[in-house]
Order: structure tokens, then C-alpha cells, then sequence
């Protein structure tokens, strides 16, 4: 049995570059007149070592922002990895370097869940080619970090939401890229399954990874990430150290709610709400 | 309440299914009107792969079995495998365990194709299959570059809807064409929509036998695309796919084997749809098992259910269709499925 760490190890893999500047990025939703912006000249930065939250309230364009940096849709302004333009990578390139998790993936069939974690091997395989013990190994690691080794033989079909949701988290670290965008990877996780998946985040930013989580938990967010931005209608509004980001007056104004801010017994940025 | 997994081993699948087909192709070949021993049928294909140099056979046997029996069973093993495989893919690209080539507009393309042949008399024994293949790719064509003109984005719903439409215009032609045309013609077409295996010859064969070993190589090569398409449009970009370049490839694919089948055939139903539905639970939904085994368990399938057809014929003295028994078999065992599944794979 190889070790928590040897398993981070395994799945950090060496430190590579990862560093994402996204510049005066627009995305439209609709054509023609009645296209309305859902980000708006967002800029944006996230380098090794970064753990970024992006939160904010419903449709404030979080998930929009997270897939036009991953270039899933069309946006003006640049984005680029490692100083080179998104669009001259191909796609097989930016998979090894990018892993994108989706809020919730759905599958049609009945895959064993091994075999799904399995796909994050996908850019690094030829069409015939069987996974070999360093692939297998990569996606043991991966499962385990991901806490879904127990029911690695089940059907994905048959998990409910959130175990599910760590079958994802675990194909998406088998990818082993230096980059990694998550969409909600808490949203349907129980309290200590958020937790841990946070710190395990938070782990693989630590050695070395560039991560960017959209996030609904600002709690979690103040704990675990390094870096927060606030989103609103579209605009980052505030972007840099999370208890500086969560300001009251930051938190009223976004989400339209009084908030106090308190640090809870253990030390930690806590907040409670009155409508 | 989680059930592990019980998932046939390809070797042991394909080591239990060969020698079936085997045997369900010498048995369709034994038996019919008339009858022969299944030794002497295996002495014949002994004889012609020169295995023994000499055999005593029935009179007149040779002549039957490789003229007539042989192309009808190799067409049922050959179509079957390609409907299935392309119900397969199908299933796969559009994330739904409900699809099929139909879907896109094989169908009535085909029909409209053929319906056309018929009615100006032009149909002969080569005219009539590529006025069907022609027909069912000019619908899928239609759909595809519809939704390729329709954006980027398309989805896999938008792909179904033109589907639909370019269906219903099709099928509102084919009404235009039976309205001038006249009754023989009508009944002439009326058989043909049932699908059937009768009277093929090797030519037929030969049709069919290239797009389905093409596109059964093509789908076991892209068989982890199709695996990680499933997975989501924005899922696959991540891990490196355009899905939507990846999705038309295999559709085109996926159809023209299904027309150069249904160009020979006919339209048969089901073998399509109950074939990879019963493949996945029994050998997962990983598409190169997948694939593969569908393949196999459709000739058989077709095989088996064309055999029906003509041992049912020699009493009532009227050929059935196979395209008739596949689907009086396939429903029920279909509905059976769903009923003691319920609840078990959520598919949908």
C-alpha cells in the first residue's frame, strides 16, 4: 500500500507550468440584438500554487467565466496558458493540461465506476492501446484521493449524486494536468465530503497545481482557497485574499443580504445572515 | 442496494458465441423445404475449403446450398451485424439508449429511394438498392449539414429535431409518389417496406459486406472516443475530442452501413435497438466489447430469426419477412427487459 503522499505524488506527477491570464474576456449568450453579456470584461489571473474560488450569486456568469477560460465557449479578450494563446493549443494538447469537472455529469450507460475514471487516461492513450500499471496505478491513487475506492466496482448508474460527483473529481485527477477547473465539486457533497474534497484541493495546490473552483460555499472558499474572486452580473468585483473579498459591505452589495462577519471559535471567518 | 459488477469477459463471450453462429449457419443452411444432413453440409464447405478432396453428396445439393441457401444465410449474418453495430453507435452518440440510424432518416429516405425506382419502372436488380442508398444518405445529408450550418453548438436535440422534419417531409413525398402511383406498384412497395431476406444472391452479399466490416473496424478503433463522448459535449473537449466533428464522422458512418443494408434488405426493425441493449448488460457499455459483441449476437440474431421465417413458411405455404419476426420476438423480450430492469440501470 503505497501512502497518502506517494499517492499526491503520483497524481501531482513533476511540477509543470501552469499559469492562466485571461484578459478582458466578454461571453454573450443569444445572437444578434438581443444578445445579453454574462461576463463582462473579466480579467483574470491564476498561476501554480493557486487555489481560486470563484463565487458569487445565481447567474452571476461563475460557470461561464470557468468555461470560456477553459475555451468551451466562444468569448472575446485572450486567454492564455503559459503565455500562449488558448486557440494555437489543439485540443489534445490543452488535455493534458487542462482537466475540466463538470457541476453534474450524467451517464447514460451503466459504466463501473472504475472504468469511468478510467476516461481521464483518454489524452495520453492511442485508440487501441490497453492502460498499463502506470496508468492503473495513476487511477487507484486517483480513486482514493477522491475518497470512491470504496464502491469502485459499482455501477456509476446506481451512486447518488455526490458519490458520483467523486467519480468525476477522481477521473478528472487521473487526467494528472497541471490545471485543474472545477464547477461546484461540493455542491451535492455532504459536510465532511466537502470538507475533504476542499482539502485535497487545497493539497494538490499546494504542490504545485493551478486550480480554479467555482464555488457556493463561502465559508469553505474563506477556509481553503488561497485566492477568491466575487462575481456580479458578470463582472469580477473583487479578486485577492478571501477575508479581504468577503468584506460585509462586498457581501451586501452582491447578494443583496446583511451578512456579519465574525471569526467562529476555532479561529476561522465564519458569517451569519439576516434577510 | 449497490450491486457489483457482473460483466461477461470478451474471450469468454466471443468463445461461446462463434461456435453458435456456427452452428445456426449450418443448420439454416441444412434445413428448409428441403432438407439436407448437416454432415453432408459439412462436408461440402470441407470440399470447397479443400480440406477433403472428394465427398459423396446428394444430387443437386451444391447447385442449392451455394446458390440459393448460402447467400440468404451470409446476408442474414452480414446485415444483422451491421444493424446492430450501427444501432451501437447510434445509442452511443446520442447519449440514449432509444436511438438508431431511423432516427436520422434512413428509413424514409430508403423508402422514398426505392418508391421512386418503383414507380418509373426503372428498378432492377442494381437500380433498386442504390435508389435506396442514395435516398437514405440524401436524408441523413440533409440533417447533417442542417445542423452543422446551424452553429457551432449544436446539440444532440437539435440533430433529432431536423430529424424529424426531414422524416415527415420524406414521408409526406413517399405519400405524393404512392398517390400516382398504380396498385402494383403500390403492393410491390407495401413488400419491400416489410424487409426480407429472400432471393439475395451473392451480389448482395458483396453490397453489404464492405461498409459493415469497415465501419465494425472503424467504431472497435474509435471505440474510447465514443466511450468518453458519453460522458458530456464539454466532458469530451476536456479530454482532448471535438465531439460534435467526432459525432457527424460516426453518424455518416454508422448510416451508410445501415443504408447499404436496408438497400439490400429492407427495412428490418429492431435488431438494431434490442441488440446493443441486451449486449451492454450482459458484456458493460464500453463500446470496444460493445461493438464487437453486438455484432456477433446480431447475426445470430438475424440469422436465427430468418431461419424462423422459412421453417414457418413451408406449412402456410406464404413467406414471412424476417423484418416481421424480429420484431414479434424482439418486443416482447424487449418489454420483458424493461420490467425486470426497472429501477436497476437508469438508463433514461
Amino acid at each position: 500500500m503505497s501512502t497518502e503522499t506517494d499517492k499526491m505524488q503520483n497524481i501531482a506527477g513533476e511540477t509543470r507550468d501552469a499559469l492562466v491570464e485571461a484578459c478582458d474576456i466578454t461571453v454573450y449568450a443569444g445572437k444578434g440584438k438581443e444578445a445579453i453579456e454574462i461576463v463582462k470584461n473579466a480579467s483574470f489571473k491564476a498561476k501554480n500554487g493557486e487555489l481560486t474560488g470563484i463565487c458569487g450569486p445565481n447567474g452571476a456568469g461563475k460557470s461561464t467565466l470557468l468555461r470560456a477560460l477553459s475555451g468551451f465557449v466562444p468569448s472575446s479578450g485572450t486567454v492564455k496558458f503559459n503565455n500562449k494563446v488558448l486557440g494555437s493549443y489543439k485540443r489534445k494538447e490543452i488535455a493534458q493540461i487542462l482537466s475540466y469537472m463538470h457541476q453534474d455529469t450524467l451517464m447514460p450507460f451503466s459504466f463501473i465506476v472504475r472504468d469511468v475514471v478510467a476516461m481521464g487516461r483518454f489524452p495520453y492513450l492511442r485508440s487501441m492501446s490497453e492502460l498499463d500499471k502506470a496508468d492503473v496505478a495513476v487511477i487507484d491513487d486517483s480513486m482514493a484521493l477522491a475518497g470512491c475506492l470504496d464502491y469502485c466496482d459499482k455501477y456509476v448508474t446506481e451512486l447518488s449524486g455526490g458519490e458520483r460527483q467523486r467519480v468525476m473529481l477522481a477521473r478528472v485527477l487521473a487526467q494528472q494536468t497541471p490545471m485543474i477547473f472545477l464547477d461546484e465539486p461540493t455542491s451535492a457533497q455532504d459536510i465532511r465530503h466537502a470538507e475533504e474534497t476542499m482539502s485535497l484541493l487545497r493539497r494538490l495546490s499546494d504542490s504545485g497545481k493551478t486550480i480554479v473552483t467555482v464555488l457556493h460555499d463561502l465559508r469553505l472558499a474563506a477556509r481553503y482557497c488561497t485566492k477568491t474572486a466575487l462575481m456580479f452580473k458578470g463582472d469580477i468585483v473583487a479578486c485577492g485574499d478571501p477575508e479581504e473579498v468577503f468584506h460585509q459591505g462586498h457581501l451586501e452589495y452582491v447578494f443583496h443580504i446583511k451578512a456579519d462577519t465574525f471569526r467562529n471559535p476555532a479561529g476561522q471567518w465564519d458569517y451569519f445572515t439576516r434577510l | 442496494m449497490n450491486r457489483k459488477r457482473k460483466e461477461i469477459p470478451l474471450v469468454l463471450f466471443l468463445s461461446v458465441g462463434i461456435p453458435i453462429l456456427f452452428i445456426a449457419v449450418i443448420i439454416s443452411v441444412a434445413f428448409g423445404a428441403v432438407r439436407y444432413d448437416p454432415i453432408d453440409i459439412l462436408r461440402l464447405f470441407a470440399l470447397k475449403t479443400g480440406l477433403i478432396n472428394s465427398a459423396e453428396l446428394p444430387g443437386g445439393m451444391e447447385m442449392a446450398v451455394l446458390m440459393i441457401r448460402m447467400p440468404r444465410v451470409i446476408s442474414a449474418v452480414v446485415a444483422g451485424a451491421g444493424l446492430a453495430i450501427s444501432g451501437a453507435v447510434m445509442q452511443g452518440v446520442f447519449r440514449n439508449p432509444l436511438a438508431e440510424p431511423g432516427l436520422l432518416g434512413v428509413s424514409s429516405g430508403s423508402g422514398l429511394g426505392t418508391l421512386i425506382a418503383m414507380s418509373t419502372g426503372i428498378a432492377s436488380f442494381y437500380i433498386l438498392p442504390a435508389f435506396a442508398f442514395a435516398g437514405a444518405m440524401t436524408a441523413v445529408g440533409i440533417i447533417l449539414i442542417l445542423s452543422v450550418f446551424s452553429g457551432a453548438r449544436t446539440s444532440t436535440v437539435t440533430l433529432i429535431m431536423s430529424g424529424m422534419a426531414v422524416s415527415a417531409m420524406f414521408g409526406a413525398l413517399i405519400s405524393v409518389v404512392l398517390t400516382v402511383s398504380n396498385q402494383y406498384q403500390v403492393s410491390s412497395y407495401i413488400f419491400w417496406t416489410m424487409g426480407g431476406l429472400v432471393n439475395r444472391r451473392w451480389e448482395h452479399v458483396a453490397a453489404m459486406f464492405g461498409p459493415v466490416v469497415l465501419t465494425m473496424v472503424l467504431m472497435v478503433f474509435s471505440s474510447r472516443k465514443l466511450d468518453v463522448l458519453l460522458l458530456g459535449d464539454e466532458e469530451a473537449k476536456a479530454l482532448g475530442i471535438n465531439p460534435m466533428r467526432t459525432r457527424i464522422v460516426l453518424i455518416l458512418l454508422a448510416s451508410a452501413c445501415t443504408a447499404s443494408i436496408v438497400a439490400v434488405t429492407g427495412p428490418i426493425g429492431f435488431v438494431g435497438l434490442i441488440v446493443p441493449h441486451i449486449i451492454r448488460i450482459l458484456v458493460g457499455p464500453g463500446h470496444r466489447n460493445l461493438v464487437i459483441c453486438s455484432a456477433l449476437a446480431g447475426s445470430i440474431f438475424l440469422l436465427l430469426s430468418d431461419f424462423l421465417a422459412r421453417m414457418l413458411s413451408i406449412p402456410i405455404r406464404m413467406e414471412f419477412s424476417c423484418g416481421v419476426i424480429t420484431a414479434l420476438l424482439g418486443a416482447p423480450y424487449f418489454i420483458f427487459l424493461l420490467v425486470r430492469n426497472t429501477g436497476r440501470s437508469k438508463v433514461f
